[in-house]
């Protein structure tokens, strides 16, 4: 599904939003358990934000142990990065390895064909949003959807989001840790703590 | 979902969890709106058990609201364990389907909502150029979405003969692709949301993008479009006049698949 397609911030907000995944076809899902511990593995030299794997949705809170013992074959292994530079070295690792699996980033697609470019990847295909339509009157505020649509499957609900601001704002949790609340309901794992940091580090200070 | 209310002493903490606003207070317990629940399961996830006795917290929070006092329950945790998952049954099961990502779709044998769009399209090739993949995402994001009103866009687009992505799980439920109707058991249960798939030569793009948003206008939910498409030799952007001239603009954010993978794999 579109899980991370529908991410919304202004570009400078995005810049520190990348999303990147393997993900296997019928036509190669035989034995590629290896190679997605392998893409696993080698994202944490990079300081990503977040790990997820998608099989991991027994555990609570699994910890990057657990999620990585969780890893078979046909797994979607996902990483967050918050910057280009560690996105850029890990694409270029992952080049290198040659696991012979679809690799997909999401975010900002001009600043991701430049990653590309630079680890000498032409982009294959590309999917984009045309934004939401219909009753956009019943949705949330900008804030509420900048954090809302960090989980692709709709998992952080408006009204929790607006507890969490509203317990940030009262003193009750700093931003860190209210981050960190939204980002439990998330199951595979692509919801930006950092990025979710700053946007409630905002919302305390601006209103 | 459902509440054991014997066991709920009426923190509350699941209330703003709910990612439809379906549970509610009433008579000191929560309660859950069968209606609104879309059966994602998010509530029973987030929520720790802490695993108190219900009687000792409801008579203690009695002693403390007599002297005005009160203790709320950490944010994360449910007093007693009062939420349980109910077996479900046809058609109610499709709920938790397309709403819970931890439930492996039946029809598709895969968790999520669609399918995997243009993520493996560098192996199968499926979407080729010259060609474009239009998505309809109904009731995302945040506000779900019934049959019914998913009918009323499948049916439109069936008027204008489109191929509906057969593994879809959309397209599973119709009983007709050619008429776009789905299944009338389901048509009164409500999803978190849920993918419309379907593929069109790029030429037709304008046509079909200006259709489905005359369509989703006056609908009560909202819905994300989505296009995607095979990039050219340079990996030029294929379908961007064709959606300015659906008077849309693509967001700056966007998916990309790399062209790494290949069929066999590593092999």
């Amino acid at each position: 599904m579109t899980n991370s397609l529908h991410r919304r911030g202004s570009v400078e907000d995005l810049k520190g939003d990348f999303i990147i995944f393997a993900k296997t076809d019928t036509l190669n899902v035989k034995g590629s358990k290896p190679g997605l511990q392998k893409f696993f593995e080698m994202s944490l030299k990079y300081n990503p934000v977040s790990v997820g794997v998608n099989h991991d949705y027994g555990s609570v809170n699994p910890s990057v142990e657990q999620k990585y013992a969780a890893i078979e074959d046909g797994s979607i292994v996902a990483a967050v990065f918050d910057n280009t530079d560690d996105l850029i070295k890990y694409l270029q690792e992952v080049k290198e390895e040659d696991f012979g699996i679809s690799i997909n980033i999401s975010g900002l697609v001009e600043e991701v064909n430049e990653c590309c470019k630079n680890a000498g990847i032409t982009r294959h295909s590309i999917e984009q949003s045309l934004g939401v339509h219909g009753a956009t009157d019943r949705l949330s505020n900008r804030d509420i959807l900048e954090i809302t649509t960090m989980c692709g499957h709709g998992m952080i609900s408006f009204n929790l989001i607006k507890k969490i601001i509203d317990y940030v704002k009262l003193g009750k949790m700093t931003p860190e840790e209210g981050a960190l609340v939204l980002a439990k309901p998330c199951l595979c794992g692509v919801f930006n703590p950092a990025r979710a940091t700053q946007l409630l580090e905002r919302v305390r200070v601006l209103g | 979902m459902k509440v054991d209310e014997a066991k709920c002493v009426g923190c509350g903490n699941c209330v703003p969890v709910c990612t439809m606003g379906a549970i509610y207070i009433e008579d000191s317990h929560s309660n859950v709106n069968e209606d609104e629940c879309v059966e994602c399961g998010s509530c029973i996830r987030f929520l720790e058990v802490e695993g108190r006795n219900p009687t000792l917290v409801r008579g203690l929070r009695k002693v403390l609201n007599k002297v005005s006092l009160q203790h709320d329950a950490p944010v994360g945790v449910c007093v007693a364990g009062a939420l349980y998952e109910p077996t479900l049954e046809w058609p109610r099961e499709i709920r938790r389907n397309f709403s819970n990502p931890a439930a492996v779709h039946s029809a598709t044998g895969i968790p999520g909502r669609g399918t995997d769009e243009i993520k493996t399209n560098d192996v199968n090739e499926w979407l080729k150029e010259n060609e474009a993949l239009l998505l309809v995402e109904v009731g995302r994001p945040g506000l779900g979405a019934h049959m019914r009103d998913i009918e009323k866009i499948t049916t439109v687009l069936a008027t204008l003969g489109v191929d509906f992505k057969p593994e879809n799980p959309i397209t599973l439920l119709m009983t007709d692709t050619k008429t776009g109707k789905l299944n009338p058991d389901t048509l009164n249960e409500k999803v978190l949301s849920a993918i419309i798939e379907i593929k069109i030569d790029l030429d037709k793009v304008p046509v079909y993008l200006k259709k489905i948003k005359e369509t989703v206008k006056d609908l009560p939910t909202v819905c994300s479009l989505v296009v995607a498409g095979r990039c050219g030799e340079q990996g030029d952007i294929p379908y961007l006049d064709a959606v300015k001239e659906a008077g849309l603009t693509p967001s700056p954010g966007g998916k990309t698949n790399l062209g790494l993978g290949r069929r066999g794999g590593s092999e």
